[in-house]
């Protein structure tokens, strides 16, 4: 606290839709960061700004309709209103209500104006509607309801300084209830907007209702859906490939360039090839995050994602998922982790844990290189396209097939309705988007990426360490040997006797039964950073250069390898169909697991999910090895 | 408002005036652009949401529209759109305006 400053802790509570973000936004600016409730995974954005005499540190607790909680989200508001031990509990509560629903909103309003809170009434309405409320007579509102009302636009920003000087300036009295508690609220509601002038207030519906009819129409809503869904999984996959290679080449270049200015010696190398290495791997994905949450955000702000809710529920419903559940899975073609992330938008939990769970079933990009080395490999071509089609295929009637399986298993916690409110449309603000893709861009990075960067490290260790004594042999044996593909037969047989190598030779007894040998046991295992990693796994154990993007030379190699025991290719269709499928199912993803652990809080789904992919991975691998065998 | 119950054809239109005078007709029954008064609620937890959200007895409601799968279906009430699955609309009993 700062000399002779009184710090004010202040709720922003409201409805879904009434403006209260967008208010937020306004009054913290840039000062504002999200975190989570002491516990729980419900997103807590605070901020703070200072007025007068006051530093006013801001909560903005997720939209509710009552106190009296029903999901997890409307719980943290009602908790932290209710409880006054609670560290969230507020000095003062500025009530967002959207000025076309008081009737609605006025509801939420009297259950806290009865919890004897100081509070601040916000009439926040867009522009268009002021002539709609204009009769509305706030002076008798304040009086009525006993706290200060007063009117904002916070999309444009209009009223907010007058708000922070009411805010600077208030006496922090808690407000007399003027009505009998024990009455109806509506008929509350009805006499204090007949007294106020403000019944006949309404909104302008007219635009809306016309864009639904078209928007939710029973063809062209899902033409005009599914058109969107193509251009946003587009902008994903190749927009963001721009700045991911940008990424790349800086990271690859800084490595190159540490390497060269810094002596060699552990630190160094844990330096570039553990930690710069794994954060690497963090930054990739800020590309696809911010394009994923460019469309999210913009389809939450304009009010379109409540349509899209309601055209897709039915069908997702018979799954166990819902109408938001199509984004997370859409978004999982690209990448699983900005499309978890994604799923907060569902506000029932268990919908929102089984399109988590099922999400990384999903073809993502990291699958892509996998599947093309291993499609050129052993497919013959012309069925090559068809191929890498059914394998997306697959990627979406499993996901839906496990969210049926899972929808079963997974107990129930609380009731599972949809309740939702048609927001009218809205044109979007970009402020409010851009100020949400940073958002989720930190988090991100500050809570899965902790991880990533961490079981990167781990990764790289056992990579480039082994029993000493081999280690020992093989450099005297390379010792002489300073041609390049003297190099690259070194490092290939160092990977081989690493603990990795060892571990992978190991889990070979495992695999075995699924086609696999020890070198396909290292890139199984080296999968783990990312999919893709196999590609270059295989290159190195082949020892054709470091080169990741040289698939074609890795085919090659692969290609030539001969069973000793048959005289036939080593990397037979059998093996091809049972590593595809394998890739396909399998949890191979730690970024993944990192991001499911922040969204569900506990490390149990994660398992969970860990354990059912690659078990589903490992037999139907093994039934498809066995059958093509027989073919 | 008659002729919109007859569309679904005289059989089903006696079927529901005998449910009204049984008070047997609920949100899920109407069909689009038909009115009715909210009269009681068959689920009391889901009651206490839906007042929450403006669904109380004797509010007006009306069928906004159907989403292409039938369900769910978006109701015009107090001052907002509310969408609900039939199973939820099948707790609020109403009272058709007209029929």
């Amino acid at each position: 606290m700062k000399e002779g400053k009184e710090t004010l802790k202040v709720a922003l509570i409201g409805n879904p839709n009434s403006g209260k973000t967008s208010l937020f936004n306004k009054l913290t600016g840039l000062h504002q960061k999200v975190g989570n409730f002491p516990g729980i995974t419900v997103e807590k954005k605070s901020g703070q700004f200072a007025i007068g005499k006051r530093i006013v540190n801001l909560v903005d607790f997720p939209g509710t309709y009552s106190l009296q909680s029903r999901s997890m989200d409307e719980e943290v508001a009602a908790n932290a209103i209710v409880d006054s031990q609670n560290p969230d509990h507020p000095d003062l509560v500025l009530i967002v209500v959207d000025a076309s629903h008081l009737k609605t909103s006025l509801y939420l309003a009297l259950q806290v104006l009865e919890k004897g809170i100081p509070a601040i009434l916000v009439l926040n309405m867009a522009d268009q509607l002021s002539r709609l409320t204009s009769r509305l007579d706030l002076s008798i509102l304040s009086e009525t309801l006993n706290v200060p009302v007063i009117k904002t636009n916070a999309r444009e920003g209009k009223g907010v300084d007058e708000l922070k000087q009411i805010i600077a300036s208030y006496s922090l009295e808690v407000p007399t209830v003027t009505w009998n508690p024990d009455t109806e609220k509506h008929q509350v509601i009805k006499n204090i907007l007949q007294k106020s002038n403000g019944d006949g207030a309404v909104s302008a519906h007219g635009v809306t209702k016309k864009l639904d009819d078209i928007l939710t129409h029973r063809i062209f809503g899902v033409v005009f859906f599914l058109s969107l869904l193509g251009l946003m999984f587009q902008g994903i996959y190749s927009w963001s490939a721009y700045p991911m290679e940008l990424i790349e080449t800086l990271f690859s270049y800084g490595a190159t360039f540490f390497l060269d200015v810094l002596p060699d010696s552990f630190l160094t190398r844990l330096f570039v090839e553990g930690i710069w290495a794994g954060l690497g791997g963090v930054v990739i994905f800020i590309p696809q995050i911010a394009f994923l949450f460019l469309f999210v955000a913009l389809l939450e702000e304009t009010g379109y994602m409540a349509r899209v809710s309601f055209i897709a529920d039915g069908w997702l419903r018979k799954f166990g998922l819902q109408g938001r559940s199509i984004v997370p899975l859409i978004g999982g073609v690209a990448c699983a982790v900005p499309a978890i992330l994604a799923a907060r938008t569902i506000s029932n939990q268990k919908e929102r844990l089984l399109t988590i769970m099922v999400t990384p079933f999903m073809a993502c990009a990291a699958r892509l290189p996998v599947y093309a080395l291993l499609i050129a490999l052993v497919i013959p071509v012309g069925f090559q396209g068809l191929a890498l089609l059914f394998m997306y295929l697959l990627g979406v009637v499993t996901a839906l097939g496990a969210a049926m399986v899972l929808n079963k298993t997974i107990k129930s916690e609380g009731e599972s309705h949809f309740m939702m409110e048609l927001p009218d449309y809205k044109i979007p603000k970009l402020s409010n988007v851009l100020l949400e893709i940073i958002r989720k861009v930190t988090q991100f990075v500050t809570s899965a990426g902790k991880i990533i960067v961490l079981v990167s490290i781990l990764l790289w260790l056992g990579a480039s360490y082994g029993p000493a004594d081999r280690f020992e042999t093989i450099e005297a044996k390379y010792a002489q040997v300073d041609t390049e593909e003297g190099e690259q037969q070194k490092n290939a047989e160092l990977l081989e006797n690493s603990y990795i190598g060892i571990l992978g030779k190991s889990i070979t007894p495992v695999i075995e039964p699924l086609g696999y040998d020890w070198k396909i046991g290292i890139a199984l295992i080296t999968s783990f950073a990312a999919r893709e990693v196999f590609v270059g796994t295989m290159a190195t154990i082949y020892s054709v250069g470091s080169s990741d993007e040289d698939v074609s030379s890795v085919r090659e190699k692969m290609q030539s390898q001969v069973n000793p025991q048959t005289g036939k290719p080593l990397y037979d269709l059998p093996f091809g169909l049972s590593l595809l499928v394998f890739y396909a199912f399998a949890m191979q993803c730690m970024s993944t697991l990192a991001v499911v652990k922040t969204e569900t809080g506990t490390w149990k789904w994660p398992m969970i999910q860990l354990v059912m992919m690659t078990g589903l991975a490992y037999v139907s691998s093994l039934a498809v090895y066995n059958l093509a065998a027989l073919l | 408002m008659i002729w919109a119950a007859l569309e679904r054809n005289i059989c089903t239109y006696f079927w529901f005036l005998f449910r009204i005078i049984l008070n047997n007709v609920t949100a899920k029954d109407l069909i689009p652009g038909q009115h009715a008064i909210v009269s009681s609620f068959l689920d009391a937890r889901l009651a206490t949401h839906l007042a929450e959200r403006g669904v109380v007895a004797g509010e007006r409601l009306s069928i906004e529209r159907v989403a292409p799968m039938g369900c769910p279906i978006a109701i015009r009430v107090s001052d907002h759109v509310l969408c609900l699955r039939k199973a939820e609309a099948s707790t609020i009993v109403v009272l058709p305006e007209a029929i």
